[in-house]
């Protein structure tokens, strides 16, 4: 019995010299982890509304039946799903670089990582959210529309009372899975050197040398957001969805 | 049909033309051929004769193969072409398509051989070949494992069950990059363990007698392995085997059976060693979580009420499983299963640009570093992938139709 215990209280000072490195201060990287995990989020955060908000654009444009427009989402969407993401953040990253060496702007002492990340990542997941949102009008309930005009709204208060809310509704699991998918992709940046999550764990990788520590503790902290997320998502959705039989 | 009003279309004569084309290096061919086979057979009989034949050969080869290596790119596209007709009856694909992909080889090629005279991307061709690879090994096997792990997640047993869901937990919710360090380091600790000298040795006994057969193979075919259009043809193979197995040097290079294990172990290490492998072991698992969860959704979309009515007709259970579950289920799963192969595609660049191998992407970082350029070596690579993707796209795109007709009957692609 006391040797079980013996090996059970070893493998927790396994786990207890494992949690050592993440102190907080100095003397460990947990302040650093915080910080990226902190940074990743709110990049994701960001990237997340402009997709959204390239995605409502772009779908109701398509919406408008302009054969122009149309040609020219289809351009756009197509570039962007078959472009790798990789390509997309060094473009953008490499823009910014060259837009924040102007003169007027240097005094800003912006980070182009930074400051390019989100924009190439919505750049990308907009594509899929255009998709999404096209899916979403096409399984809109015609009669609610109908029944708004029915009650003498004009276009816009339908457009923004009646479709968008549903649009919402209708395109939420699409919406939660570019959450995910983003959050993925914005890990990229530390490539160009943003210490994110991903990037602080290749800092403390390369100047300790142990090689799986901070990569598992990244990999945590990483399922953690995306279970969180996923909670917030099953709440919203039973939120919506309370006034209805089976959720869509 | 009347021959004498029959107008020949352009595809013909442009057919009659790559058959002539194919013709003149199929010539080179024989004669490579030839001269190999000659070599192996005065080999056996007297060494002096070897002198001669050696002087022919080079007289042969002068100035050739030069030439033939600038050309390769352009010599391979009519054959392209001539595979594209081939195969068109059977998948059905339109003439449209047919000069899509080939316009797009050809300004590949173009783009590629006026950038290979700047010196400025090597080759395009180990490129493409590290790439696909990557994307097409990574997806069978993928799709192999995700099998496996499907068959957990639908299993009655509890810990089972557990085990599949955290696999393909896991490996959804980490970015890519992530895995690919993962397992790069993986590598790093199996070589501090001494696994790999443990591995080297049991592979070199499991391949030597494949080994033998292989080399007494190529004393016979020496002169079939050095004809030096194979190099523009042997793409995924080379990526297997290496491509040491068609020098001279190799065949005789080993006296006893020692020295050939060591030589084997090294080079084992070296290969063992490459990114190559972790990055297609990374590739694969994380699209066997992918394609696991795609494939689940296709089987669950079947009805049961079909596997009964199949049943009622007397199939087993595995055959109703296999004819009428399966097959319904990959037609269902097919175009979410085309982005997750678009998908690895895109993720062989992530790896590449981590730990760094051969692909498109380190044909990038060579390129802005020698000429410090950053914009237009990026849209070159850009073009690149678009190509890749696109294609695999409407292939897929062409695979969907085949297995849906239904679907598809009353649109036009």
């Amino acid at each position: 019995m006391n040797n079980f215990l013996l090996s059970f209280m070893g493998s927790l000072d396994f786990i207890h010299n494992w949690l050592i490195l993440f102190r907080f201060g100095s003397e460990g990287w947990g302040d650093e982890f915080l910080r990226g995990a902190l940074l990743t989020v709110t990049l994701s955060f960001f990237a997340f509304i402009a997709a959204i908000i390239i995605g409502v654009a772009g779908a109701t444009a398509a919406q408008l039946q302009n054969k122009y427009m149309i040609k020219i989402i289809n351009i756009y969407t197509t570039l962007a799903r078959c472009l790798p993401e990789m390509f997309m953040v060094l473009l953008v990253y490499f823009v910014f670089l060259a837009i924040f060496q102007l003169k007027p702007l240097r005094v800003w002492d912006i980070d182009a990582g930074i400051f390019g990340a989100p924009i190439a990542v919505a750049l990308i997941s907009g594509a899929y959210s255009i998709e999404v949102f096209r899916g979403a009008y096409l399984a809109l309930p015609k009669g609610e529309v109908e029944a708004g005009y029915a009650f003498g709204f004009n276009k816009e208060q339908v457009h923004f009372q009646v479709i968008l809310p549903h649009l919402f509704r209708i395109s939420l699991p699409g919406l939660s899975n570019i959450w995910l998918l983003l959050l993925k992709d914005v890990a990229l940046i530390s490539l160009v050197g943003t210490r994110d999550l991903m990037g602080w764990a290749n800092v403390a990788t390369f100047s300790t040398g142990d090689l799986f520590s901070f990569y598992i503790m990244a990999a945590f902290i990483y399922l953690v957001i995306t279970a969180i997320s996923e909670n917030i998502v099953a709440k919203i959705q039973q939120q919506i969805n309370h006034n209805l039989k089976a959720p869509l | 049909m009347n021959n004498l009003h029959y107008k020949r279309p352009l595809w013909v004569w442009m057919a009659y033309l790559i058959v002539a084309i194919f013709l003149v290096i199929f010539s080179t061919f024989v004669a490579y051929m030839l001269f190999g086979f000659a070599r192996w057979l005065i080999h056996l009989n007297d060494m002096r004769w070897n002198v001669v034949f050696y002087a022919l050969e080079k007289s042969f080869k002068i100035g050739k193969a030069p030439l033939l290596d600038i050309f390769h790119i352009f010599l391979t596209l009519p054959i392209f072409y001539l595979i594209f007709l081939g195969i068109r009856k059977g998948l059905n694909i339109s003439n449209r398509f047919i000069s899509y992909m080939s316009i797009c080889l050809l300004i590949t090629a173009l783009l590629f051989n006026s950038i290979l005279l700047f010196s400025f991307l090597g080759s395009l061709l180990p490129m493409v070949q590290r790439t696909l690879s990557i994307a097409i090994f990574g997806c069978i096997i993928g799709f192999f494992i995700g099998l496996v792990i499907v068959a957990m997640r639908m299993s009655l047993l509890l810990p089972l069950r557990w085990l599949s869901f955290g696999w393909v937990y896991v490996f959804r919710g980490t970015p890519f990059i992530l895995q690919a360090y993962f397992f790069w380091n993986l590598s790093g600790l199996l070589l501090s363990l001494g696994w790999a000298d443990f591995l080297g040795n049991i592979f070199f006994y499991m391949s030597l007698p494949l080994n033998l057969a292989i080399e007494e193979t190529n004393r016979i075919f020496i002169g079939f392995l050095q004809w030096p259009l194979w190099n523009s043809f042997l793409t995924i193979f080379d990526s297997v085997f290496g491509s040491k197995v068609a020098t001279v040097e190799y065949v005789n290079q080993f006296a006893n059976l020692a020295e050939r294990k060591i030589a084997f172990i090294k080079q084992f290490n070296r290969s063992w060693n490459s990114p190559y492998w972790w990055v297609l072991i990374a590739t694969a698992i994380n699209s066997s979580a992918y394609g696991s969860e795609i494939i689940r959704g296709g089987l669950l979309s079947v009805h049961h009420n079909q596997m009964e009515a199949a049943k009622a007709f007397g199939m087993s259970n595995s055959l109703a499983f296999r004819r009428i579950r399966l097959r319904q289920a990959i037609a269902q799963a097919l175009p979410a299963y085309s982005n997750e192969v678009i998908l690895v595609l895109k993720a062989t660049v992530v790896a590449s640009a981590a730990l760094s191998f051969v692909d498109f992407w380190d044909g990038y970082t060579k390129a802005a570093s020698k000429f410090t350029m950053i914009f237009a070596p990026l849209i070159v690579i850009g073009f690149c992938y678009f190509i890749t993707n696109y294609s695999f796209s409407r292939l897929f795109r062409r695979l969907e139709i085949k297995a849906n007709p239904w679907i598809y009957k009353n649109q036009s692609s």
